[in-house]
């Protein structure tokens, strides 16, 4: 994995721009450039086990992913890459058993509404419900961005899912990775079997080897963002058990799933025997949205 | 075990005796929670009222209900808790309660108590839960902690308690909740027969998993293919060992015919497990080394033609 410095990044920021951004569908990038391109920004500071999140760190890893994703110098500029003005967006959360930080929900949201789009929803998980103090942190956190609480939706990310009945063009998801004991390791990839118009259960036979094949069907008309929240990898359905300090960027789902899962395996174990990259990997080479061929995805490593 | 065709599910009735003064008050509560908060548009469940009056009693100093709580059967587990739902599936489950508790300082908790049907599949569903390397404490069967986890059965249930956060004190309180469940329910229930047939030698203490559905052996060993057909009503049980290293796995079939048709899956396969049949069980080894493959499988053969003395426990 490259290493460069955030000043180096923004110097040759122009260079890397093109083909992934512009809110192409991905995968449609990806057979153009026959290459796909991940970001990884990591801070030591951001949280910890015993240390609670540290905002102004959380924007400046905000800041420096979406502006090396999209080759621009400017923050603004970088999320009207992935989001333009006649996009009417669907902001999806993590959904339960590893809830996002709430922040960096919150901070997702700042980046689409700087876009300023036609409309922007936040589409949380209803089975977030169970959790109302998250909800609430989620509310508190948006108003104190001067965003409207009023942008969430939890009539849309059900099990089964709503998401093709809505005239969503944009899809912006913040996925959390956790050991799973069907996937092995869960991540993008099953997070879009989560969020079908079916419900993942469909998906759960020979370790979710079908989870890839809603991606096209279902979200292909979309433009895809996805910004893992890597800053801690979660324990089945007991919470955070490593904290990475991570997000990690990419607009093609299927690469930026491989990348995740690598930096997951770096520190932490998939569940028992289960071959987390298997679904991955059917999802490009079975149901072909995106690349999983890791010599085909750029990985550029950022530390702020 | 196998008398589930067409999934017409026997209800054992569950006794349940009051362990503490004001405990009919907590039953009253939680029932009158459950049936207001969406309980009574579940379809018909015979088991509802003795869950329901398990989880009332489950009364522990400091802690209180918070939110109504969530009693799931059928697919609606995957509702509840996505893929995760699949291995209390594969292992029979006939409904699961959920419920949190909230603590002035320790934040919450949050019970799963599964009611299983029976004992056999109450034990699977822990053995599922649980690792060789988990601390193990007792109960009235071995209880497993992990990490601010707790994991338990007893009769036909099985219960997982977690803290959603980390918590210093989380043992003494987790065990506190597990002993004021197992005092509600009377039953204790026995492991399944069907361990009579792994070997004991050099078998790996708390290893050995019963279950009936392939996500359960996938998470043992992974072959896309279900050569042990096990989508067609088997039961089964792994064992690891350690000497020599590998794996011992017994299935018991509804008929012969079933058996035998595993046992030419298996064959067919390239998943490199080797396999021997008696009547409608078959046992299986894998192990990386051909000759530890083989001598397990030479053990596996040796415990179907004389199955060992009931396990006291797993």
């Amino acid at each position: 994995m490259r290493q460069i410095s955030r000043r180096r990044l923004l110097g040759s920021a122009v260079a890397a721009a093109g083909a992934i951004g512009c809110g192409a569908w991905a995968a449609e990038a990806g057979r153009k450039t026959g290459r796909a391109k991940v970001v990884v920004v990591t801070c030591p500071d951001v949280i910890d086990k015993d240390k609670p999140l540290n905002a102004p760190a959380l924007r400046r890893m905000m800041d420096a992913g979406i502006t090396a994703l999209a080759g621009k110098r400017d923050v603004k500029e970088a999320w009207k890459s992935f989001i333009r003005p006649g996009d009417n967006v669907a902001l999806a959360d993590s959904g339960t058993w590893l809830n996002n930080v709430p922040e960096v929900v919150v901070e997702t949201m700042r980046g689409i509404t700087m876009a300023s789009p036609k409309a922007v929803t936040l589409t949380y998980c209803a089975l977030d419900e169970m959790k109302p103090e998250f909800l609430s942190q989620l509310r508190d956190g948006l108003k104190r961005q001067g965003i409207s609480p009023s942008l969430m939706d939890g009539s849309v990310y059900t099990i089964k899912s709503n998401y093709h009945k809505r005239n969503y063009t944009s899809l912006v998801m913040t996925p959390t990775v956790k050991r799973h004991s069907i996937a092995g390791v869960g991540g993008v990839v099953k997070h879009y079997s989560t969020m079908s118009k079916d419900g993942p259960a469909p998906h759960h036979p020979n370790a979710m080897e079908t989870a890839g094949s809603v991606i096209v069907p279902e979200f292909g008309h979309m433009s895809h963002l996805v910004i893992v929240d890597a800053l801690r990898f979660g324990d089945l359905t007991k919470g955070p058990m490593f904290w990475q300090k991570s997000l990690i960027f990419g607009t093609d789902p299927v690469a930026t799933d491989v990348i995740a899962l690598e930096v997951y395996l770096r520190n932490c174990k998939p569940y028992e025997n289960l071959p987390p990259e298997r679904h991955r990997i059917l999802a490009d080479t079975r149901y072909h949205a995106g690349i999983s061929d890791r010599a085909r995805i750029d990985v550029t490593d950022i530390r702020v | 075990m196998l008398g589930r065709a067409g999934g017409v599910a026997q209800w054992r009735s569950v006794t349940v005796r009051a362990s503490r003064t004001g405990a009919a008050l907590w039953v009253a509560l939680a029932l009158a929670l459950l049936f207001a908060s969406g309980w009574a548009a579940s379809p018909a469940w015979p088991g509802q009222q003795s869950i329901a009056q398990i989880v009332g009693r489950a009364h522990v100093p400091g802690w209180t209900p918070a939110g109504a709580p969530r009693l799931l059967t059928g697919d609606a587990i995957f509702g509840y808790m996505d893929g995760a739902g699949e291995i209390p599936k594969a292992c029979g489950y006939r409904a699961l309660l959920v419920r949190r508790y909230a603590h002035p300082s320790l934040g919450h908790l949050t019970l799963e108590l599964y009611d299983m049907g029976s004992s056999s599949d109450a034990f699977g569903l822990y053995s599922m839960k649980r690792t060789p390397t988990s601390h193990f404490v007792q109960l009235d069967h071995r209880a497993a902690l992990d990490q601010g986890q707790l994991v338990f059965w007893k009769g036909p249930y099985a219960a997982i308690l977690y803290f959603e956060a980390p918590q210093q004190r989380a043992d003494a309180h987790l065990l506190a909740f597990a002993r004021a469940l197992s005092r509600a329910i009377s039953q204790r229930g026995a492991p399944p027969d069907l361990l009579r047939y792994l070997p004991r030698r050099g078998y790996v203490q708390n290893s050995a998993r019963f279950f009936r559905g392939k996500a359960a052996l996938d998470i043992i060993h992974f072959v896309p293919e279900d050569i042990f057909g096990l989508r067609t009503g088997a039961e089964m049980v792994v064992g690891t060992y350690s000497t020599p290293p590998g794996i011992i796995l017994v299935a018991r079939y509804p008929d012969g015919q079933a058996a035998q048709r595993a046992l030419r899956a298996i064959y067919r396969s390239s998943s490199g497990a080797q396999a021997v049949g008696r009547g409608r069980i078959v046992g299986a080894a894998w192990a990386t080394s051909p000759s530890a493959r083989g001598r397990l499988l030479r053990m596996a053969s040796s415990a179907l033609l004389r199955p060992g003395p009931p396990w006291p426990d797993g």
